[in-house]
């Protein structure tokens, strides 16, 4: 399924944080980048249907305002930064709730079998009888993912799944999301901060900065230097690795950034003499 | 990929579930082996094989004997089951839909509005006969614990359900309702006044089969629609933002919660007073046997209330010997030393 976005607008009371954005999730893996505050999760939150944004969302051509919230949460699944783990449940449930909106008061040997697939496909089994409050953050955050994947959406959106995790989870856990986004033939979007990962396991890559898109497409044409300065105002250099996709190495802040910090030190240290 | 010696995901998943079944029935049965207990405490003396026979053949049974177990013990005893019954279930969703250890019936404010709502009856109610009163009594204690619960509904819907909103409406309203009934107290005749204290003492004396009836079905309908919610409930603790990601009408499912289980609280605490404590400890002792799957934690926070109550009951009539004791006395008195103990001896965190 296909995920569109026309002209989408929102805004936190007065503060605007996305304004006419357009964009596509789907097919493949989208990741959506840019700075702190370029409204990536308020984004992701505007496509399933948490936010109600201005213009409109449509899911394979059909209005996501039209659909009721279970049918809307069985297609598309967002994995929220919030998941709270103090609930005094084991793993295997924390992933069954995933299922909510199928699950009846006896749990079908069905729906038992989708976990423990999971289970096994993530690497989680050894954990699955360990309570949800007991474990690293790193822990919870796959156990989330593997949640957020037993619902088995059409469309998945994931906001920073990788923020808590070591380099290699990171590394495995888009591996998998890669994998499982091809084999089930879903549409996927992560909001990433790590540009390599994106251009690594994205087939798509969409900029965000200050609430618009400022451009889309494939890594190679959007990864590069001149883009990463203008967004980020760091100093980047780009080199294809073997696949022609870009490896972005970050060398420091941009001139005009250390310029300006350092005119900023330098008024201080006059202020400071003067007073 | 498991290794050796231990069960796969699933298997192990089953084994859990019938091991909280288990606990289900274990505390099922220490239950009714309370109530029987209950049953036969009493200044009257009465064998455990004379009070089987009057509880299994009451045609045969002597008039006394029938009255005693019939008319007086039954009742009660049922009565501290049920109402406990009720304050747990109560204190587990509140805590559940408030995502808060501390919540309560108490905590709220829905005891302090029944009590207030009792106390204003005695005090303006003093010229009504007798009958009346018995009738007035409880339905002004049920009709302000339900203002109580409309008025946190309506905090909560101005503020859009939050659950800081609900709990500071609640506490405020604690206060309120409090001085509320400090001030009737001010102002009561000596009668009244012995009157209003024991009402906030709590007592299960003057149960009846009628009203054994209304708390009873009003309970199982509460649970039943509580079921209904049961994986929603359960989803709500991974928290609102997460919960409302799973396709959950958060604010809807937490105000016809609270709806719910205002309406549970207000009918158990108008028959008997303000029994404190249970809906605060039993919830606690479920969530550590059986975790927070509300298939299994509902139930069993019903069934741990039951027992406390009960236990409680009977300690109650045991204490001084001839006298009884007022319930809502004994269940803080013991509840709360036990409730500090759990948070010191636990190993894990619950919470």
């Amino acid at each position: 399924m296909i995920l569109e976005a026309h002209q989408l607008s929102f805004g936190y009371g007065s503060a605007k944080v996305l304004e006419g954005v357009d964009v596509k999730i789907g097919p493949g893996v989208t990741a959506v980048i840019g700075p702190n505050a370029a409204g990536k999760s308020t984004l992701l939150k505007c496509l399933c249907g948490l936010l109600r944004p201005q213009g409109r969302v449509c899911l394979d051509g059909c209005e996501l305002r039209s659909l009721d919230s279970a049918t809307l949460a069985q297609r598309v699944s967002h994995l929220s930064q919030d998941f709270s783990s103090r609930a005094v449940l084991t793993v295997f449930e924390t992933v069954l709730l995933g299922r909510l909106h199928q699950l009846g008061w006896r749990v079908t040997p069905d729906e038992v079998r989708i976990v423990e697939q999971l289970l096994d496909e993530m690497d989680l089994n050894q954990l699955a009888g360990r309570y949800v409050n007991e474990l690293s953050s790193g822990q919870v955050q796959m156990v989330a993912i593997a949640q957020a994947l037993a619902r088995e959406p059409a469309v998945l959106l994931m906001d920073e799944p990788t923020s808590n995790l070591d380099l290699r989870r990171q590394f495995e856990v888009c591996t998998l999301i890669r994998k499982l986004t091809d084999s089930r033939g879903i549409s996927t979007a992560i909001a990433l901060h790590d540009l390599n990962l994106a251009a690594r396991f994205a087939d798509t890559i969409c900029v965000l900065q200050n609430g618009r898109v400022r451009c889309s497409g494939p890594p190679g044409t959007v990864l590069t230097e001149a883009m990463i300065t203008a967004v980020y105002q760091v100093e980047a250099r780009t080199t294809p690795d073997e696949q022609g996709r870009p490896i972005v190495t970050v060398l420091g802040p941009s001139p005009a950034i250390r310029e300006s910090t350092n005119e900023q030190v330098s008024t201080l240290r006059i202020k400071n003499r003067m007073s | 990929m498991t290794e050796p010696g231990i069960p796969r995901p699933s298997v192990a998943y089953r084994i859990l579930a019938r091991r909280r079944l288990a606990v289900i029935g274990v505390v099922g049965g220490l239950v009714a082996a309370s109530l029987l207990a209950d049953v036969l405490t009493g200044p009257a003396g009465l064998s455990l094989s004379e009070v089987l026979s009057v509880l299994l053949d009451p045609e045969s049974a002597s008039g006394s004997y029938r009255t005693i177990v019939w008319t007086l013990r039954l009742p009660t005893a049922l009565m501290a089951v049920l109402v406990g019954a009720s304050l747990g279930v109560a204190g587990a969703e509140m805590q559940t839909i408030l995502d808060n250890p501390l919540a309560s019936p108490f905590t709220l404010g829905v005891s302090a509005a029944a009590s207030f709502g009792a106390a204003l009856v005695m005090v303006f109610g003093a010229s009504a006969s007798a009958v009346s009163t018995a009738l007035l009594v409880p339905l002004g204690a049920f009709t302000w614990a339900m203002l109580c619960s409309l008025a946190i509904y309506g905090i909560g819907r101005i503020r859009g359900g939050s659950r800081e909103t609900i709990i500071v409406g609640g506490v405020a309203l604690h206060f309120i309702f409090s001085s509320g009934v400090a001030f009737l107290q001010y102002i009561a005749s000596e009668d009244t006044l012995q009157a209003i204290v024991f009402w906030i003492f709590g007592t299960l004396q003057g149960a009846t089969w009628r009203k054994l009836a209304v708390i009873g079905g009003v309970l199982v309908a509460a649970m039943m629609l509580l079921t209904v919610r049961t994986w929603q409930l359960t989803a709500l603790r991974f928290g609102e933002n997460h919960a409302r990601s799973l396709g959950i009408d958060v604010q809807r499912l937490r105000l016809q919660t609270l709806v719910l289980v205002s309406i549970l609280t207000g009918t158990a605490v108008c028959f008997t007073g303000a029994i404190g404590f249970i809906g605060l400890v039993a919830p606690h002792l479920a969530r550590m046997s059986v975790g927070e799957d509300q298939r299994f934690f509902m139930p069993l926070s019903a069934l741990y209330g039951a027992l406390l109550v009960s236990a409680a009951a009977i300690v109650s009539k045991s204490l001084v010997p001839g006298t009884i004791f007022p319930i809502g006395i004994a269940t803080a008195a013991l509840g709360a030393p036990f409730f500090a103990s759990l948070a010191l001896v636990r190993r894990r965190t619950y919470w």
